[in-house]
């Protein structure tokens, strides 16, 4: 067993994706803690080279290269099959891996080729001394399990994306390994991949923006909707909604959509218009660090989770709010 | 076409606020909550039956879990599925997702050999998305995960949903795909459909009934993963009401704004 | 419930699914703008939801009336409007069943089972009563085909459905020892003498589109003709309990709604509900009205599945229907305040509805001097 703690450094062209600064981050912090732990950035793919200095300036002491180009095009198949060989070549102890599209199927997919232990979209992951406990929400967001693998391994974890604070780094001098991928060459994949559809480029991105204007079931309103698109154009802030205002048929995009089936944001500032406050939704604004929230109903459960409320019609307070800043 | 889908009887998510904890056992008190099929595994049902429609065939359901699991059953069937299988049984309980994955697997090798297999994507109480995958593993057949889309083009063609897009693969047979809520819009089951499934093979076996079964696999002692601590999510928050006139109102989350930084000349 | 079964407990999981997803936003939609249910109707039929209580050789799965209720109850959770008219259709496809041709049967009934078609009945006419022997709509045979003159007046769904049958005079006189000289014909809307007038404004069940309705040299086949339409006319009774099965599942949804709305409503830290005993118990004395409703209703239906069909009770559970979600609802309104009488809470309608139910099918008034006759 080595005393390293991986991290699967997902590519996003030649980015690693967000997630992967939130837990190299993370990884550095327990390996601190941990004592005497390295802390190494996994990657797959065809010409990896660019994404090493990113890798490293996030924290990456050691990065672990599988360059082939049957890489190129992600198959769960083949990723599966070279993150096994990695782990069984270089016996890391701990394994995380974002939660992502990729993330959320090649984990599970890993752990169950080494046969071990995996906790699912964690949103923290802590040491007590003596084991990682891996913080899993359940039942929609009601409760947080901890998770912990006593014998086998790796330990392995998906973290959600968006979740972990991502801490700027000091560069390191990381090590460069390049993996044995002949293997590759004749390995063959059950998957046959046929093409590729942009989401087009994501400009309300609700998990990294700093401020969101997160609108429910009361914002359905023709009135009270423009208060929250008017007031998130004069913030610059994103503009995300719960399961109830899709309800409504007001909006579709399940993409900006907060709550445990949805995505979860860690603004500096979330105002909730007409958001009721469902055990769902306050699974996905935890880390949010102020919370105002406006709704009619002074019984909804939404002020029991913020910091300000206001009893209201968004639809005459919002315009008031604009006419102010 | 030979179908498989995966289900599980969860407590239904509409009564989740019900859910409360023990604070002497930390063992989650669900009591009177009913059972339904997982919102994912009704769209992979949805998958097959329209599968099923378009090259014929016929649909195995099977699920693990306690004896009770057998009503979902009834409701998959009822739905439109041809026959059920349910393995109940103690040395299974208490299984993770490799665990649950490693008995469906052999409960699907005992019932039948299949060309598709279909699960929901994850359960609505765990969660953890991962028995598609890992019962993928455990069959040595292909798998997708997150699927937004299941068709039939020379092949089992699905869809991935990534956060950059969406991937179109095209899968070797057998394979195992976690099917999405965004897959398809359920059916709501037909009345002669419901009346017929009462006829339908409805069988329930324990471990015993499964052959070459490996019990290192087998229930809590094959997880390798465990259940620590439990917390309710409670919030600590204290919620400040901000009264007077809308303009008033207006003023002081100005302010508040103001102070955190926010406006969007300042950012 | 007694009277539920894994079996039945299927059905009332998809009723109840098919209610909350299809006809709650449509409940709405149908009280504020008559939006027409006529889509709903026909996917309730391709789902085999009219299959009940109707006989196997017409198309359905046989005469369980408990099932049949559980359907409208659910329905009735949502909207009365919408359960009226679905239970409109077995209104039809029950007499229809005894009383047509095999061909009538193959052509009508079974599409109408099946949501292929949506069948309607055009029988009230403005001038006289209830006395068929003053009705001015006649048909007049012109070789194999016969010619209707005439109008409908208060008929359901007047603009919605596919075919009619039109209550028709062919001679004269009715000659009530041989019981000839009126008629039943099913006339295809789509006949060029067919024509709709106003679609009149209600104080409830809005959305039913009920109109008047004109047929103007209308040809019809003799195969079109019922040959049995004493069997239709007399057959108008049976299904009268479903009226209290939407009254059922109304009661019980205000019921629901109001408790929800009480124990919510947070005075001064604490809810209504638990600061007014009153307001608990007026709402528990509704509930135990609602089981006894509950039972009568399906111990009657229960009572049909072995066979025994009692005509005078089953009008006396729809005279009773319309008393009883008045009741419920002005209580719930004001149980909930200003909320209650809220158009958009859902309450009201049915506060208006039990008013129009209580004159649908049949006037609840002209009803009691029926029973006075069975003494």
């Amino acid at each position: 067993m080595a005393k390293e703690i991986w991290v699967f450094a997902e590519r996003n062209g030649n980015e690693p994706a967000g997630v992967v600064y939130e837990l190299l981050s993370k990884s550095r912090a327990l390996a601190k803690e941990m004592g005497g732990y390295k802390v190494a950035a996994v990657v797959l793919g065809e010409g990896n080279g660019p994404v090493f200095d990113k890798l490293t300036e996030a924290g990456a002491e050691i990065i672990y290269s599988a360059d082939h180009p049957a890489l190129r095009d992600y198959r769960c198949d083949i990723y599966g099959l070279t993150l096994e060989k990695l782990v069984r070549d270089y016996a890391p102890e701990y394994l995380f891996i974002g939660a992502t599209g990729i993330g959320s199927e090649l984990a599970p997919t890993t752990a169950g080729l080494l046969k071990t232990g995996l906790a699912a979209h964690c949103i923290d992951l802590r040491w007590n001394g003596e084991r990682l406990g891996c913080m899993v929400p359940a039942f929609g967001g009601k409760v947080v399990s901890e998770i912990y693998i006593p014998y086998a391994r790796p330990v392995m974890a998906s973290v959600r994306p968006g979740i972990l604070n991502a801490e700027a780094p000091g560069a390191v001098d990381a090590q460069i390994l390049s993996a044995e991928t002949a293997f590759l060459d004749t390995a063959e994949s059950g998957e046959e991949f046929l093409g590729f559809e942009s989401a087009g480029k994501q400009e309300n991105d609700i998990t990294e923006a700093q401020v969101v204007v997160a609108a429910g079931r009361g914002a359905a309103s023709d009135a009270a909707w423009k208060g929250v698109t008017d007031l998130a154009e004069r913030l610059g802030a994103a503009i995300a909604w719960s399961r109830a205002l899709i309800d409504t048929g007001r909006v579709s995009d399940e993409s900006a959509m907060i709550g445990t089936s949805g995505k979860s944001v860690k603004p500096g500032v979330l105002i909730n218009v007409g958001v009721s406050g469902a055990a769902q939704y306050i699974c996905g604004i935890g880390k949010s660090k102020t919370i105002i929230s406006i709704n009619k109903d002074k019984s909804a459960k939404i002020f029991e989770h913020s910091d300000y409320g206001v009893v209201g019609d968004a639809a005459k307070i919002l315009p008031a709010l604009i006419e102010k800043l | 076409m030979n179908i498989a889908v995966c289900i599980k009887s969860v407590p239904d998510p509409e009564f989740y606020d019900k859910i409360t904890l023990d604070p002497q056992t930390k063992r989650l008190v669900r009591d009177g909550i009913p059972a339904v099929i997982g919102e994912a595994d009704t769209h992979a049902l949805e998958a097959a039956l329209r599968l099923k429609e378009e090259l014929g065939g016929e649909i195995t359901v099977v699920s693990m879990g306690p004896p009770a699991a057998r009503d979902q059953l009834m409701e998959a069937l009822a739905m439109g599925a041809d026959r059920a299988f349910l393995i109940s049984d103690r040395k299974v309980g208490g299984a993770d997702s490799l665990a649950t994955s490693y008995t469906l697997s052999m409960l699907l090798k005992k019932t039948g050999t299949y060309d598709v297999i279909l699960a929901g994507n994850e359960s609505a109480d765990g969660s953890t998305a991962h028995v598609p995958s890992q019962l993928g593993v455990w069959m040595g057949a292909s798998h997708a995960a997150n699927a937004v889309d299941v068709s039939w083009d020379q092949g089992i063609v699905v869809t991935r949903k990534f956060e950059s897009g969406l991937g179109r693969y095209r899968l070797k047979t057998p394979c195992v795909i976690g099917v999405t809520g965004a897959a398809n819009e359920v059916r709501f089951a037909n009345v002669r459909t419901i009346l017929a499934a009462k006829n339908k093979p409805l069988v329930i076996y324990s471990a015993a009934d499964l052959e070459d079964l490996d019990e290192n696999y087998l229930g809590l002692k094959g997880s390798p993963s465990q259940n620590g601590e439990v917390e309710t999510m409670e919030s600590s928050k204290q919620c400040v009401m901000i009264t007077g006139t809308e303009s008033e109102i207006a003023q002081k989350l100005a302010d508040i704004l103001r102070q955190s930084a926010v406006r969007k000349e300042e950012a | 419930m007694w009277y539920l079964n894994e079996e039945r407990r299927l059905l009332q999981k998809t009723f109840r699914s098919y209610a909350q997803k299809r006809v709650r936003p449509l409940a709405l939609e149908m009280e504020d703008n008559d939006a027409s249910s006529r889509e709903a109707l026909l996917e309730m039929g391709k789902l085999g939801m009219f299959t009940m209580p109707v006989a196997e050789s017409c198309g359905g799965t046989g005469p369980d009336y408990i099932s049949w209720g559980l359907l409208l109850e659910e329905l009735g959770k949502e909207s009365a409007t919408f359960g009226f008219l679905a239970l409109l259709r077995q209104v039809f496809n029950g007499p229809m069943s005894a009383a047509c041709s095999e061909e009538q049967i193959r052509k009508y009934v079974i599409p109408a089972v099946n949501g292929e078609i949506l069948m309607g009945l055009a029988g009230n006419e403005p001038a006289g009563g209830n006395d068929l022997m003053e009705y001015q709509t006649k048909a007049v045979r012109d070789g194999d085909d016969w010619i209707i003159n005439g109008g409908k007046v208060l008929v359901t769904q007047a603009d919605e459905v596919d075919v009619f049958m039109v209550i028709a005079l062919t001679r004269d006189q009715i000659d009530f020892t041989t019981m000839q000289g009126l008629d039943i014909f099913f006339v295809p809307t789509s006949d060029p003498g067919f024509s709709v007038g106003h679609i009149e404004h209600k104080v409830g069940l809005n959305g039913s589109r009920t109109g008047s309705v004109y047929f103007d040299n209308c040809r019809v086949s003799e195969s079109d003709r019922i040959p049995n339409p004493w069997g239709i006319l007399m057959g108008f009774g049976p299904e009268l309990s479903g009226y209290a099965a939407l009254a059922l599942g109304g009661a019980e949804s205000m019921i629901a709604k109001t408790a929800d709305y009480l124990k919510n409503r947070i005075q001064m830290g604490r809810s209504l509900w638990d600061t007014h005993q009153a307001a608990r118990h007026d709402l528990a004395k509704l509930q135990m009205e609602v089981y006894n409703f509950r039972n009568a209703l399906y111990g009657h239906l229960a009572n049909r599945n072995c066979g025994i069909h009692d005509s005078l009770e089953a009008g006396a559970l729809k005279a009773a229907t319309g008393p009883l979600m008045e009741k419920v609802a002005s209580e719930c309104m004001l149980l909930m305040g200003g909320t209650g009488v809220i158009h958009e809470t859902g309450i009201e309608r049915y506060y208006r509805d039990a008013k129009a139910l209580q004159i649908a099918c049949f006037s609840d008034k002209t009803f009691v001097d029926t029973v006075a006759g069975s003494l």
